[in-house]
Parts: C-alpha cells; sequence; structure tokens
C-alpha cells in the first residue's frame, strides 16, 4: 500500500493563489526589514539539538572556547579560595605560635635555657665571674690603687 | 536562475534581486517541505514568513561553502524543528499529547484533500520521532537524494538509510492496520 503511487501524491491544498500572494509577501522582506546586515552573527543562530553542526556553520571563538573558558575560570576561583583560606588559618598557626613563645620566653632565657634545670644563684653564675673581673669592676667603679693594691696584698697573702 | 547565479548577483550587490530570485526558485518548494512536517496550513504560512525574514538577515554570513539548496532547507527545516520543539513544550504544560493534537489538526484541516489511506499515512508519520520524521518526508515525498538530505541533517548516510528503514516499516505497520 505505501508503495502505492497514489497515496505519495501531496493530500493538502492551499488556498486559491496563495503561492502568488505568498511571493508578493515575501519579496516585501527587504524593504519590510532594512538591509540585510545580519542580526544573527552566523548560521550557529539555526542550530537545534538534532542538527547542529552544519558544513557552513561558523561557531565563533567565544561559542566554541565558552565551556573550557568557563570551566578554567571556576579552577582558578576554587583555587584562590582555597588558597586564601590555607593563607588565613596558617597565619593563626603561627601567631597561635608565638604567643605561646612569648610566655615561654619570660622564664626560659634563649641564651641559655639550660638554667631552668638549675638551683637558684648556681654556681655555674658564681663561677663565670673571674678575678679579672672584679677588678675591671673596682677599677672602673673609681676604687683607690692604695685600696686596690691592699685587696692584690690579701689576695696573694 | 541558477543557485551560484543568486549568489553571484548577491556579492555583486543586487540583494533584493537576488533574494526576489530565492523566494521565486523555493518559496513554493520549502512550503511543502515544512507542511509536510507540520501539518498546518496557517502554521506552514507564518513558519514561512519567519524562514524568509531569516534567509534575508542571515544572507551576509552564507560562505557558500555549501549548496544554497542545502543552506535554505537547513533554514526552514530548524525553524520546523523548533516549532515543533515549542509546540511539544505546551502539550506537556497542558498534559496533552503533541501527537494526538497534529492527528486532531489533521481530521479538521479545512485544506485537507486526500483519501482515507492518505489520512491515515499523515497521521502515522506525526507518530514517528522528530528526525525519522524528517528523514521520511525528504526521501518518501521529496525523494531527496540520501547525500542531499545528509548535507541538510548533517547525518551520515548510513544511518539516515536505517532511519528511513525504521520509520518506513512503523508506517507500513499502520496502514497494514488500516486494510486488515
Amino acid at each position: 500500500m505505501i508503495e502505492n503511487g497514489e497515496i505519495k501524491k501531496i493530500c493538502y491544498k492551499v488556498p486559491e493563489g496563495y503561492f502568488d500572494n505568498l511571493r508578493t509577501r515575501l519579496s516585501a522582506i527587504p524593504r519590510k526589514s532594512g538591509p540585510s546586515s545580519s542580526k544573527y552573527p552566523d548560521a550557529s543562530y539555526f542550530d537545534v539539538k538534532e542538527n547542529t553542526e552544519g558544513k557552513e556553520m561558523v561557531i565563533s571563538f567565544w561559542n566554541k572556547f565558552k565551556p573550557y573558558i568557563t570551566l578554567a575560570a571556576c579552577f582558578a576561583l576554587a583555587v584562590m579560595i582555597g588558597s586564601l583560606v590555607v593563607r588565613k588559618t596558617s597565619n593563626r598557626s603561627q601567631e597561635d605560635n608565638l604567643y605561646e613563645k612569648f610566655l615561654s620566653a619570660d622564664i626560659i632565657p634563649v641564651t641559655d635555657p639550660y638554667v631552668i634545670y638549675e638551683d637558684n644563684g648556681s654556681k655555674k653564675a658564681d663561677d663565670d665571674i673571674s678575678d679579672d673581673d672584679i677588678k675591671n669592676y673596682l677599677i672602673e667603679s673609681g676604687t683607690s690603687v692604695e685600696l686596690l693594691g691592699y685587696t692584690t696584698y690579701e689576695e696573694n697573702h | 536562475m541558477t543557485d551560484q547565479e543568486i549568489i553571484r548577483i548577491y556579492r555583486e550587490g543586487h540583494r533584493e534581486q537576488a533574494f526576489n530570485e530565492i523566494v521565486s526558485g523555493y518559496s513554493e518548494r520549502l512550503y511543502w517541505h515544512v507542511r509536510r512536517f507540520v501539518c498546518s496550513h496557517e502554521d506552514t504560512d507564518d513558519l514561512l514568513q519567519e524562514i524568509f525574514i531569516k534567509i534575508w538577515n542571515s544572507l551576509p554570513s552564507f560562505r557558500g561553502e555549501a549548496k544554497l539548496f542545502t543552506w535554505l532547507y537547513r533554514i526552514a527545516t530548524n525553524e520546523a524543528l523548533n516549532f515543533l520543539h515549542k509546540k511539544k513544550i505546551r502539550a506537556a504544560l497542558s498534559l496533552d499529547s503533541l501527537t494526538a493534537e497534529m492527528e486532531k489538526k489533521i481530521d479538521e484541516d479545512p485544506y485537507f484533500n486526500g483519501n482515507e489511506a492518505q489520512r491515515i499515512l499523515s497521521k502515522a508519520i506525526q507518530k514517528l520521532p522528530e528526525k525519522q520524521k524528517l528523514v521520511f518526508t525528504m526521501r518518501y515525498y521529496e525523494e531527496m537524494k540520501y547525500e542531499e538530505i545528509s548535507s541538510v541533517l548533517n547525518t551520515s548516510v548510513g544511518s539516515l538509510k536505517a532511519s528511513y528503514h525504521i520509520a518506513y516499516e512503523k508506517i507500513k505497520g499502520e496502514l497494514e492496520k488500516l486494510s486488515e
């Protein structure tokens, strides 16, 4: 039945004189629309999912790379936010450590941390003062030579 | 006037003349192409206006890499498909079926003058998925070569042959039901 030529014939009709009228109306489009300047940048305007890629279709640079650019921008944004968060939290921990250092700096001398394991007025501190240190102190403090000589005498005897 | 001549006079600056040649050469052919697809005369008439406005506006972007005929058909086909998409959405929103709406249109169309077999054939075509419907009408009614359909729909010839075969079998089945 489907192969029957009769069934293939156009089964629709149009009002009388329709095509002449249609041609007249369509021919008026340039005058109504103005100069033929493309409102639609390229043939991709006519795309639908079923037949998206026409051979003569021009895909603009922006349309072609839009998904990739968007993806790259999202990635860059995520990296920026991530690095900001990391930087912020790492600064805070550094500050916390610094605060603790300040607290312990009052107790532990930086130059000699082992001192906290020794008694107050330890021998080590006394031992560090030599006779020469005492002499220098006496000289600088204006102690007279006689008194210094006496002290030296006393030391020698 | 041949397609090449139309393109040549357009490039020479005689744009309106070239457009009028397109209207003279293709308006009737495109009308039937769209009409078979959307059924209604009124819808086809509205679509033809839209199609030719788009042809006029996009002529500057036609670079002549494809045949003029292919390019025009592609615009018309896409407009028809977009029209059906919109119709389908409207039908879905009103909880109706597009196929039922199209069948009703065929029944109520004052410009339908076919016999019962043709009515059933038209309804059976409306039941096909859009791509199959396109392939079937272009091949069966318009007797276009697969290569031509391929350049319009940008689908391989093999895929078109398969699509046409499936559509053909479905329609044959529908018509056989009628004759039983």
